[in-house]
C-alpha cells in the first residue's frame, strides 16, 4: 500500500509543472523552449501552408475530421498491402480487410484495441508508418480538441484556435520531446530498439526459439504518453521486452498519467485567467491564487482523484483478498490473487497499473485483466464506462465538464439556482448536446453488448460460460467506446462481427462526443458573460466536488448497474457465497 | 476485394455521418445564424 501512496505523491509533484507548461502552449505564451521550437513550427507552417487564422468550432471540427479521414484511408491501404512493401524482414502478409478496418479506426481514435498480435500481424513499416505515426497524430488530435474546448468554455480568446497549428504545436513541443526522453529511459532499462529481424536462439533445454524484436522503445514511449496503449507485442506491457523492470513500470505509469492530469491544470489556469481578465485591477491578487491548479481546475482534479482512489482501493482490496477457489485447491493466497500477474510487479503495482490504464484510458496492461477477481475486474470496466476519471488525451476532461454542466443544471432544477458555469448561462441547446455526449457512450456499450449476446456471430467469440462471458463482452465494448483499447482477453475477437462492431463503437464513441463538445464550446464562446449573484451556484468549492462525484456515480448506476449486476457482481457473489 | 469495397464504403458513411452531425449541432447552437447576422451588420455599417 505504501508503494502506491509514494507513486501517487510523486505523480502530483510531476503533474503540476507539466500542467503549467501545457497551459503556456495552449494560450500561446512564451516558454523556455520557444527559441528551438518556434523555428521548427514556422518551417512546418510554411511547408503545409498554414496561416494560423482562427477557426469557428465547426471549421475546427471539420478540419479534425478531414485530417483524420485522410490518415485513415492511407493507413488502411498500407495495412492491406504491407506484404509487398519495404521493411518486412519477417515476410508478414497483408492484413485481412475487416481487421484492417478495425485496426485503422482503433489507432486513429487513440483506442489501440488490437485483434492481432503485433509481432506476427504487422511489418516494421506498418508498425512505424501506421501504428507509431498514428499514436502521435491521434493523441495530438485529442489534445488539440481539448485545447479548443477549453478556449471556448472559458471564453478567453475570440475563436477556438486553429486545428493545424494546435496539432503541430502539441506534437513538436509536447509529444516528440517527451517521448524521446521516455524512449531513452526505456532503452536504458533494457527495452529493445532495433530494425533487425526476429532472433533465433538456442534455449537452455537445447531447443530453438524465435524471439521477436524491433523498434519497441520508440513505440513504447508514445504508447503511454499519448494514452494509446497498443503494444508492440501481443502480451503488451506484461512482457519483459516492453516492460522489463519495476523502474520501467514506474516510467510507463507516470508517462500515461502525466498529460491527462496536466490538461486539468491547463483548464483550471485558463478558467482563472478568465476571471483575471474580468476583474482587471485585481490581477496580482488572483495571480497568487492560481499558481497550481486554479479554483475550477482544483474542483475537477479533486473529483477525478476521489473517483480514481475509490476504484483503486476496491481493485487493490479485491486482488489482495485472493481467490477462494484457488485457496480451496490448496494454493497459498496470502499475497493475494497472483493468477495472471507478473511476480516482479505483485498485487499492488498490478492493481495500480490496471486502475490507471483504464482511468486514463491508455489500454496498456501489465497483467491479465481476464484473471482479475470479479470485483477487481469490475473496476477497470466501470472506469471505462465512466470515461471521465482523468481519461485520456484531454477527452476525460471534456467528458468531466459535461458532468459538471449536468450537475450545475440538476442543482439549478432542484434548488432554484440559476444554471451558470464560468459566468455563462446554460440553456436548453447546450443541455441537449450534453445529453447526447452522455447517452451515446452507454448506448454504444449496452447496445452492441446486447447485439453480441443475441446473435450467433457474437456468441461464437465468447469463450467463457455464464457471468464471466458477459463480463468479457461488456469489457470489450466499454474498452472500444471509451477509446481505451485494453482487452479482457479470452474473447475470440478476430472475426467479421467483432472487428466491425468494435470498429463502429470506437468510431462513434470518439467523434460524436468530440463534435458535440466542440459545438458546446462554440456556443459558450458566443455567449455574453453574466455577473455572479447570490443565486449563482459555486462550482469551485468542496460541496461541488461531492455533488460532482455523486452525479457521476448516480449516472453510472442508472445506466450500467443492471449490466454489471449480471456480470462481475453476480460472479463475485457466486465465488464468495456459493 | 468485395470486403475491401464494403469496408471503404463503411468508412465513408461513418465520416459522412459525422459531417451531418456537425451541421445539426451548428443548427442547434445557432452559431451559423449569429455569424450571418454579424456579417450582415458588418456590411450595413460599411
Amino acid at each position: 500500500m505504501l508503494q502506491i501512496i509514494i507513486t501517487l505523491a510523486i505523480y502530483i509533484a510531476l503533474v503540476i509543472p507539466v500542467g503549467n507548461y501545457m497551459y503556456h502552449i495552449a494560450t500561446n505564451r512564451k516558454t523556455f523552449a520557444d527559441p528551438v521550437f518556434n523555428r521548427i513550427d514556422r518551417m512546418m507552417y510554411k511547408v503545409c501552408r498554414i496561416k494560423g487564422e482562427g477557426m469557428t468550432w465547426k471549421q475546427y471540427a471539420i478540419s479534425l475530421l478531414m485530417t483524420n479521414a485522410v490518415m485513415v484511408f492511407a493507413g488502411y491501404f498500407i495495412l492491406r498491402v504491407q506484404g509487398i512493401l519495404l521493411a518486412n524482414p519477417n515476410q508478414i502478409e497483408g492484413m485481412e480487410p475487416t481487421l484492417s478496418f478495425n485496426t485503422i479506426i482503433s489507432f486513429m481514435t487513440n483506442t489501440n484495441l488490437q485483434h492481432y498480435a503485433g509481432e506476427s500481424g504487422l511489418s516494421y513499416l506498418s508498425q512505424m508508418v501506421v501504428i507509431t505515426f498514428m499514436m502521435f497524430t491521434s493523441a495530438a488530435t485529442g489534445y488539440a480538441a481539448c485545447m479548443a474546448f477549453c478556449r471556448g468554455i472559458t471564453g478567453n480568446s475570440k475563436g477556438v484556435g486553429n486545428f493545424y497549428e494546435d496539432v503541430i504545436r502539441i506534437t513538436t513541443r509536447i509529444l516528440l520531446p517527451f517521448s524521446i526522453v521516455i524512449g531513452i529511459l526505456l532503452i536504458w532499462q533494457g527495452v529493445p530498439q532495433t530494425l533487425a529481424g526476429t532472433a533465433t536462439v538456442e534455449t537452455i533445454e537445447g531447443r530453438l526459439q524465435d524471439i521477436a524484436m524491433g523498434p519497441v522503445a520508440a513505440l513504447e514511449s508514445i504508447k503511454h504518453l499519448g494514452t494509446n496503449g497498443g503494444g508492440f507485442f501481443g502480451a503488451n506491457s506484461s512482457t519483459p521486452f516492453e516492460n522489463p523492470t519495476i523502474i520501467s513500470n514506474l516510467i510507463e505509469l507516470y508517462s500515461m498519467m502525466l498529460l491527462p492530469g496536466a490538461c486539468v491544470i491547463t483548464f483550471g489556469k485558463m478558467a482563472a485567467e478568465r476571471k483575471k481578465e474580468k476583474t482587471g485591477n485585481a490581477v496580482a491578487k488572483i495571480k497568487r491564487n492560481v499558481t497550481c491548479f486554479g479554483s475550477q481546475g482544483r474542483t475537477i482534479f479533486a473529483a477525478m482523484s476521489i473517483l480514481f482512489l475509490v476504484g483503486l482501493t476496491v481493485c487493490y482490496l479485491a486482488e489482495k483478498s485472493g481467490n477462494p477457489l484457488l485457496a480451496e485447491a490448496g494454493l497459498d493466497q496470502t499475497v493475494g490473487n497472483m493468477e495472471g500477474k507478473e511476480v516482479r510487479f505483485g498485487v499492488a503495482q498490478s492493481a495500480l497499473f490496471t486502475t490507471t490504464t483504464t482511468s486514463f484510458t491508455t489500454g496498456t496492461v501489465n497483467n491479465m485483466h481476464d484473471s482479475l477477481t470479479p470485483l477487481g475486474g469490475m473496476i477497470p470496466m466501470l472506469h471505462m464506462m465512466l470515461n471521465c476519471v482523468f481519461g485520456g488525451k484531454g477527452v476525460g476532461l471534456m467528458n468531466m465538464i459535461m458532468y459538471v454542466i449536468l450537475a450545475v443544471f440538476l442543482c439549478g432544477l432542484m434548488i432554484g439556482r440559476t444554471p451558470e458555469y464560468l459566468n455563462k448561462k446554460i440553456e436548453g441547446k447546450e443541455m441537449k448536446l450534453v445529453a447526447i455526449v452522455l447517452i451515446i457512450h452507454p448506448l454504444l456499450i449496452l447496445g452492441f453488448s446486447a447485439l453480441a449476446v443475441m446473435t450467433g456471430a457474437g456468441q461464437e467469440g465468447i469463450t467463457n460460460p455464464g457471468f464471466h462471458g458477459l463480463s468479457q463482452v461488456l469489457y470489450e465494448y466499454a474498452s472500444s467506446a471509451a477509446n481505451n483499447g485494453s482487452g479482457f482477453e479470452g474473447l475470440a475477437d478476430n472475426t467479421y462481427f467483432w472487428n466491425i462492431t468494435t470498429g463502429l463503437a470506437m468510431f462513434f464513441g470518439r467523434y460524436i462526443a468530440m463534435i458535440a463538445q466542440l459545438a458546446i464550446a462554440g456556443s459558450f464562446l458566443a455567449k455574453r458573460r453574466v455577473n455572479e449573484t447570490v443565486g449563482t451556484l459555486r462550482t469551485d468549492n468542496v460541496l461541488f466536488v461531492f455533488i460532482l462525484v455523486f452525479v457521476v456515480y448516480i449516472f453510472a448506476a442508472l445506466t450500467f448497474f443492471p449490466a454489471l449486476a449480471l456480470g462481475p457482481i453476480a460472479e463475485h457473489l457466486v465465488l464468495w457465497m456459493p | 476485394m468485395i470486403t475491401d469495397i464494403f469496408m471503404i464504403l463503411l468508412l465513408l458513411i461513418c465520416f459522412g455521418s459525422m459531417k451531418l452531425l456537425a451541421d445539426w449541432c451548428e443548427k442547434q447552437v445557432g452559431t451559423a445564424k449569429e455569424r450571418k447576422k454579424e456579417k450582415y451588420y458588418h456590411v450595413e455599417e460599411k
